[in-house]
């Protein structure tokens, strides 16, 4: 199955808050990868990689996901979760991209829209990784969400768009929402709003 | 040229100067003879220096497949330029991708130049299936 760019994201987005988050590392990288596989998206750990952990190359063929081979338990999540969020957030786009998640730090060369990508990618692949995707701003992962039918939905999409924002722009910020007792009190303040959410979309 | 039709000797007797000037327009910009064959043998393929210079001045004995040009003009980031288009023209090859979508893999391969070698080698063979309109290879690492 050849999914189109677009789908990818958005079938992420549906399926990946109701991914079960119990498991060692190997269980929770095999969830993620079946996830990927499920919506047309090529995964391959056979690969020889030196300074890249990860690439999700894409043109009209297919979209692949390159992992390093030989990865340990963490380093392999983690590599499947930075996958995951750069489908989400920086799907790659034209007749022919690839997106690179370096071991280290971002080339010099990169641009800085680049940089600012790689922040919320580092984010969003976080709060995967450690099995809470509510340790993110919600923008970051939903797609195509209905529009507010109600005030209480309209105000928490003001709120969504005004902790995204921050998320971008302060490190501290990033830090706070990142904590478990924070997801789970932003959590609340949505059920509030909206009423209790389903686990799955 | 065993095996070979006497119209196919002839045609190609006929077009091998022209593939040649374009292939020698491809490997511009100080990319050595040297480094093509390596990066080239590298992409999977059997083409050795000295075949590369008789390509370049017409002498080459048989034509060149499809996919060793697409690898060649891969490995010199000139997959949009008007010389491979030429070259494809003249020997009856086609890619399934536009100008534009041509000019983005040679973007994209600029990009490529600064990974490291390792890095650069893995991913031009995974491009080299893509541009050729193929399944990528399962590549094993041995261990």
């Amino acid at each position: 199955m050849t999914a189109h760019k677009g789908d990818i994201a958005r079938y992420l987005s549906r399926n990946l808050r109701s991914l079960p988050t119990a498991g060692t590392e190997i269980d929770r990288a095999e969830r993620l990868r079946r996830l990927l596989e499920e919506c047309g998206v090529h995964c391959d750990e056979s690969l020889r990689l030196d300074g890249l952990s990860a690439v999700v190359l894409a043109s009209e063929r297919g979209t692949e996901a390159l992992v390093a081979a030989g990865l340990s338990g963490d380093r392999r999540l983690d590599a499947y979760a930075r996958i995951v969020a750069r489908l989400l957030l920086d799907e790659p786009a034209g007749a022919v991209d690839a997106r690179f998640e370096y071991t280290g730090p971002l080339p010099s060369h990169a641009l800085p829209a680049e940089r600012s990508t790689q922040v919320l990618v580092n984010g969003l692949a976080a709060a995967l990784a450690g099995g809470d995707i509510a340790r993110a701003p919600r923008a970051l992962y939903l797609k195509d969400e209905p529009d507010p039918a109600h005030v209480g939905a309209a105000i928490q999409r003001v709120l969504d768009r005004c902790s995204l924002a921050l998320y971008r722009r302060s490190a501290l910020y990033r830090r706070i929402r990142a904590r478990s007792d924070v997801a789970a009190a932003v959590g609340r303040v949505r059920d509030a709003l909206t009423g209790p959410q389903p686990i799955a979309a | 040229m065993a095996g070979r039709d006497e119209v196919q000797v002839a045609r190609w007797e006929a077009i091998r100067s022209k593939v040649g000037d374009h292939l020698r327009a491809l490997r511009a910009g100080g990319y050595s003879q040297a480094r093509l064959a390596w990066d080239l043998e590298e992409l999977g393929f059997r083409v050795s220096q000295s075949m590369i210079s008789r390509y370049e001045q017409g002498l080459g004995s048989v034509p060149l497949s499809l996919e060793r040009l697409a690898g060649w003009a891969l490995c010199c980031n000139a997959l949009s330029s008007t010389d491979l288009r030429e070259l494809l023209t003249l020997a009856g090859y086609q890619l399934p991708w536009s100008l534009g979508d041509l000019t983005r893999f040679d973007d994209l391969l600029r990009h490529y130049r600064s990974l490291s070698e390792p890095d650069q080698i893995t991913l031009r063979r995974r491009l080299l299936w893509h541009i050729l309109g193929l399944k990528p290879e399962e590549e094993r690492v041995t261990p």
